[in-house]
């Protein structure tokens, strides 16, 4: 059942992927999008992760692509169709180099992964725990620098004052 | 818990049929109370035709949606079209997952919690299906193909993105108290303890105000705003997929009725009585508490309809002004006082 589930949410989450990279018009994309980050959500409900899951709902599909959509609406409202997917040599070099690294990562691995994480990645307790305890600094240097970011892009989206 | 799959499927099963017909029959419903309370605010009679007190108006107006021409305007996305008013449906039916609607009951001599999945990340979850609910009106917005509906999806979007933010920090003070985020477990800490609307009062007032933001409600009804957007993001649809904007807008009140219940009335709990006189009352007290439950639930649904006959509607800049200068900072303080409160 479980394994059934796996492929059937791996084979959603890749076809939506590639809609997403393939649709002419950028509204299609971002729902096939938030379709893709549903089905991840689903893969890791499987491995009992239900917090992560839960958190890729809500800040992936529920806030990002809300906040996507909302630009692709205000900007490009029916001028939005665009070429669909173009192959420049950028492209295959790029896509090329994350084949090769995939290929790297999952030969690392070793064969396939039977056995499950434990429960740090399940519990909200647990993940709590570690990340105020054992990783509090890289946490708190992450929030620092995710705070400048956000003060940049307020810096830099200001309006200059007028005189 | 069972290791019976027979068992654990029909209770599943009863519990899912129970509880969604119980929030589908309140969204029918709720039309004929919206109308009744406003005739009585407004000195009017109100319907009355239909049926005694005009009960079976609900009836009525499903028979006419149903029988009325099923158009589709030809400048619009048509499969997006089609799919938003479902997609406004889907969110409320799907947080009533994780909603505790009575203490345990005994069945066949084993104990089966009343809520369909008893989540470890609860609220979390509810957090994280209430911001897709967002998209049905988006969508519906965009795909009209219509300035006024593309402005009311967009508006929708940045409201409930913006009230969002506070409603998941409202009840963060619940959390740090109860060190918890599953419903039956805070549920049955205020059983036995305070409700929390008496410890967490300024969480309280963020999340009620946050809720009518959440659910388009007037005051916050901006996305419809008749007097300047004709009507918002369903100017375009008619018959039952209107109906169905207007189903999923009741369930979603009947779901953060419930989540006020649940968080801050204390769920089930009678005043007076603890988790040990449910368990002692059996299944009597699964009756009691799933009875109390909806008296909540209903006081809040009617709380609902008061605020929309007594409040007019916020101009946008108020509504942005007030969700991020007004509740987030007081969101913000709530959460800093509970941590100074709990300290060890």
């Amino acid at each position: 059942m479980e394994g059934l589930l796996f492929y059937v949410f791996g084979g959603l989450a890749i076809l939506a992927t590639l809609l997403t990279i393939s649709a002419k018009n950028p509204v299609y994309s971002a729902i096939f999008m938030v379709i893709s980050f549903g089905a991840t959500a689903g893969i890791f409900v499987l491995l009992d992760a239900y917090l992560i899951a839960t958190v890729e709902v809500l800040v992936y599909a529920g806030a990002i692509m809300v906040l996507f959509l909302f630009v692709i609406m205000l900007i490009n409202l029916r001028s939005g169709e665009q070429e669909g997917l173009r192959w420049s040599p950028l492209v295959i070099v790029a896509a090329g180099t994350f084949l090769v690294l995939l290929g790297r990562a999952v030969g690392d691995l070793g064969g396939a992964v039977t056995s499950k994480p434990n429960d740090l990645v399940g519990s909200p307790g647990l993940l709590a725990e570690s990340l105020f305890t054992r990783y509090v600094v890289p946490f708190e240097a992450v929030s620092m620098l995710l705070l400048a970011a956000i003060l940049g892009t307020v810096v830099l989206s200001r309006r200059k004052e007028q005189a | 818990m069972s290791d019976n799959l027979l068992f654990i499927i029909g209770t599943n099963l009863a519990k899912i049929i129970l509880f969604t017909h119980l929030v589908l029959i309140f969204a029918a419903y709720m039309p004929w109370v919206e109308r009744k309370v406003s005739a009585w605010m407004q000195d009017r009679v109100g319907p009355n035709r239909v049926g005694y007190a005009g009960l079976l108006q609900p009836i009525a107006d499903a028979l006419k949606f149903i029988f009325k021409e099923d158009a589709i305007p030809g400048h619009v996305e048509k499969v997006l079209f089609v799919l938003a008013p479902a997609m406004t449906v889907i969110p409320a039916l799907l947080i009533l997952a994780v909603i505790p609607f009575a203490p345990p009951v005994k069945v066949l001599g084993e104990s089966v919690q009343m809520v369909i999945a008893d989540l470890d990340t609860g609220i979390l979850f509810v957090f994280a299906i209430s911001s897709l609910s967002v998209y049905g009106i988006t969508f519906a917005g965009w795909a009209s193909n219509n300035k006024y509906s593309l402005l009311g999806g967009v508006r929708s979007s940045a409201q409930m993105i913006s009230y969002e933010v506070c409603l998941g920090l409202s009840v963060v003070g619940i959390f740090m108290a109860a060190q918890t985020l599953r419903l039956t477990d805070i549920v049955t800490l205020q059983v036995d303890g305070v409700w929390n609307i008496f410890t967490q009062p300024i969480g309280a007032l963020v999340f009620i105000v946050a809720a009518f933001a959440e659910t388009n409600r007037l005051p916050f009804d901006l996305p419809e705003a008749e007097t300047e957007l004709v009507a918002g993001y369903h100017t375009e649809y008619g018959s039952m997929k209107f109906a169905m904007f207007f189903a999923g807008e009741y369930a979603a009140m009947f779901v953060f009725s419930a989540l006020v219940a649940v968080l801050f009335l204390g769920g089930w709990d009678v005043p007076f009585m603890s988790n040990a006189t449910f368990a002692a009352l059996g299944n009597w007290g699964v009756v009691i508490g799933m009875l109390s439950f909806l008296t909540k639930v209903c006081a809040f649904l009617f709380f609902y309809v008061w605020v929309r006959w007594t409040i007019p509607r916020f101009r946008f800049d108020q509504l942005m002004h007030l969700g991020w200068k007004v509740l987030l900072p007081l969101a913000l303080v709530n959460v800093v006082i509970t941590g100074l409160w709990n300290l060890p």
